[in-house]
């Protein structure tokens, strides 16, 4: 398999998450880490359009849950230019 | 399509599975058309942001919005104009007075059906935008 190197710019808090994480799910190198993310990234966005959105709602739920609907949100951003 | 049904593709509440279907039937179904407002690329990102959504989740969500068989339709001149005048005489938000401008000036070019929203305030342009909601849609 011929293999392709890319480098990738972190900030410092990004590089300390990454190097505990390696750590603690036992991974060989960060590299190696990096590599399974891209994969797993890679993998989510191949995935067939109602998938690809099924789990990308899962996602936005588990990183970012939100009490308010989307007809809410909306109202408030109308609300907010109406205030400026 | 209008920001607030759009916003559910990326949410989990009611109706939201019902809209990635739609979706997926688009992308699917060649003599599907739908089409929204390039404007409602930034009122989804607003609306995720103020829902506490990170930056690459938010840059994520937008480009699978746009990875989709969804035209996104300019603001011309021509549709700004019309947004003016449904402005003026009726009292509606900005954004909206856009979305149905856009809407009218689509029809033009393309039989629609009708303008997928769950914003309650096109009600008050039910005389010149015809609204369905995710509820009058058949299951697919």
């Amino acid at each position: 398999m011929e293999a392709v190197s890319v480098s990738a710019k972190l900030t410092k808090k990004e590089a300390a998450m990454l190097e505990k994480l390696t750590r603690e799910y036992g991974f060989i190198s960060k590299s190696e880490a990096i590599r399974s993310a891209v994969r797993l990234y890679l993998n989510l966005l191949e995935l067939g359009p109602q998938e690809r959105l099924r789990m990308l709602q899962l996602i936005n739920e588990m990183i970012a849950p939100g009490r308010k609907t989307s007809g809410e949100l909306i109202e408030e951003a109308h609300r907010e230019d109406d205030d400026l | 399509m209008e920001p607030s049904v759009l916003v559910k593709l990326f949410k989990r509440e009611q109706d939201s599975g019902k809209m990635i279907d739609l979706i997926a039937a688009v992308d699917e179904e060649k003599q599907w058309f739908a089409c929204t407002s390039r404007w409602s690329l930034l009122e989804v990102a607003r609306a995720l942001r103020k829902d506490g959504k990170p930056k690459e989740l938010i840059e994520l969500n937008l480009k699978e919005l746009m990875r989709h068989k969804i035209t996104f339709l300019d603001v011309t001149r021509s549709v700004i104009s019309q947004a003016q005048s449904i402005l003026i005489s009726r009292n509606i938000y900005a954004s909206d007075a856009i979305h149905a401008a856009s809407y009218l000036g689509a029809t033009q070019h393309r039989h629609l059906e009708a303008m997928l929203s769950d914003d309650k305030h096109f009600r008050r342009l039910a005389d010149i935008v015809k609204i369905q909601t995710l509820n009058d849609v058949k299951a697919m």
